[in-house]
């Protein structure tokens, strides 16, 4: 049952995103080889912000929603080794609004959720660190973390 | 003689109470209870009384129950009563005989020779013709061919009608049939009608940039590329600086709404190209 809750509100999500989203941000649910949408898997883009290091950079993100969901959050991973103190060498990123145990609510939705990840892009949290690369990089080597963010932001050109 | 008797027995019924202090009928009243009752046949009446004549009496008119009816009267009942019951003999013969029974009731029947011989009433019947009235004359022998011709054709039409009835009610299900038929097609047609109407609705896109949105109005087969043009007059940028996305991909300006899947008021993205 809680599958057909799932589902129900992943596509008013979708509805919603469809009408009103913020720029250069894309969200929108899997599309399985056969045509048919998974609407449990999304892919998305999260822009960089402009004025910081990672502007330029559209990187890529899959959100794995749960049959839980929206009682329990959904997954979100960047690509594998994904440059960024709080993003764990499997991409998943730590986030507080994203952990069932701390900051996650069900009124949570999809735009949230990307807008808190892109703030967290160029504000990453010390205290709670994911990857050892990027954390030591931020902690100890301001100038080299910069640089490797700027490098990666241009790794993910704009799609278009 | 006999028919004086007769008579006399009639009058015994009809004014029992008149005569009973003058005359002792107790030898008369066991047929009488008898008949009453219903229950006599011929065999023991003719026990009862010696003249088979007034037996003959006795039955018909016990049955018909008319004892207040004057002797003639119930002389010309009695025949027709027996007519009747020889019509009704007949109907067990033949089946055209029996319509025929039916639909004439009363009639005189045409096969009576035919009835006569077949029954056992034989005896009796001769000796009613002994002294009653002469029979009403016979329709002829060709008149009853025409009788039961005509019956024939009256049953002939009447299947001639119930099988029109039948070809009509056919002919209204093939109507009935055909108008579902062609019902369905219009309904088709309506469907494709529908179709281009809905393909020359006009949809509400939003073309968003940095700064908000836009919003345009355009048919759901028109090709992008008007509005893209339009759109970058408006915003005083070359339209080969301008990259549109929908969904994250890159519009191409000949497709059309219809062909991205558009809802109303889906966004397409502007990006303004760096260099």
């Amino acid at each position: 049952m809680s599958g057909g809750i799932a589902r129900g509100r992943l596509t008013e999500e979708r509805k919603a995103w469809r009408k009103n989203h913020p720029h250069g941000f894309v969200a929108r649910p899997e599309t399985l080889p056969d045509g048919s949408v998974n609407l449990m898997t999304w892919h998305c883009t999260i822009p960089g912000k402009q004025g910081t290091d990672w502007e330029g950079g559209f990187f890529p993100l899959t959100i794995h929603f749960s049959e839980d969901y929206p009682s329990k959050p959904p997954k979100c991973k960047f690509p594998q080794g994904f440059f960024h103190p709080n993003v764990y060498p499997s991409g998943t990123v730590c986030l507080s609004i994203l952990n069932e145990d701390n900051g996650w609510r069900p009124a949570i939705t999809v735009k949230q959720i990307l807008v808190g990840i892109q703030d967290l892009l160029d504000q990453p949290n010390p205290a709670d660190p994911a990857q050892t690369d990027g954390y030591h990089l931020f902690i100890q080597d301001p100038a080299e973390y910069k640089r490797r963010v700027r490098q990666q932001a241009k790794q993910y050109p704009p799609l278009v | 003689m006999e028919a004086a008797k007769a008579a006399a027995a009639v009058a015994v019924e009809d004014e029992e109470d008149e005569f009973e202090p003058l005359f002792n009928y107790t030898h008369v009243r066991p047929a009488d209870l008898l008949a009453f009752q219903g229950e006599w046949s011929f065999p023991s009446i003719s026990l009862l009384l010696s003249s088979a004549s007034i037996t003959t009496d006795y039955w018909i008119w016990l049955e018909d129950d008319l004892f207040d009816s004057p002797p003639i009267i119930t002389n010309g009942k009695r025949k027709n009563t027996s007519e009747a019951a020889e019509a009704a003999v007949v109907v067990i013969d033949d089946d055209e005989e029996e319509i025929k029974a039916k639909n004439n009731g009363c009639l005189p029947p045409a096969s009576r020779k035919h009835g006569n011989s077949g029954l056992g009433l034989d005896p009796k019947r001769k000796k009613d013709e002994d002294w009653l009235p002469p029979p009403p004359p016979r329709i002829p022998n060709s008149g009853l061919r025409l009788q039961e011709d005509k019956t024939l054709q009256e049953l002939r039409l009447y299947k001639q009608e119930l099988a029109a009835f039948a070809q009509s009610a056919q002919d209204a299900l093939q109507q009935v049939v055909e108008g579902a038929k062609q019902e369905h097609n219009n309904s088709g047609n309506a469907v494709e009608e529908t179709i281009k109407q809905v393909q020359r609705q006009k949809i509400v896109i939003s073309i968003q940039d940095k700064e908000g949105q836009k919003q345009f109005r355009l048919c759901l087969d028109d090709k992008f590329q008007r509005l893209f043009k339009m759109y970058a007059e408006k915003v005083q940028i070359k339209l080969d600086n301008l990259v549109f996305s929908f969904d994250g991909d890159k519009v191409d300006p000949n497709a059309t709404p219809e062909a991205l899947g558009m809802e109303d008021e889906d966004i397409i993205e502007v990006h303004v190209k760096s260099n």
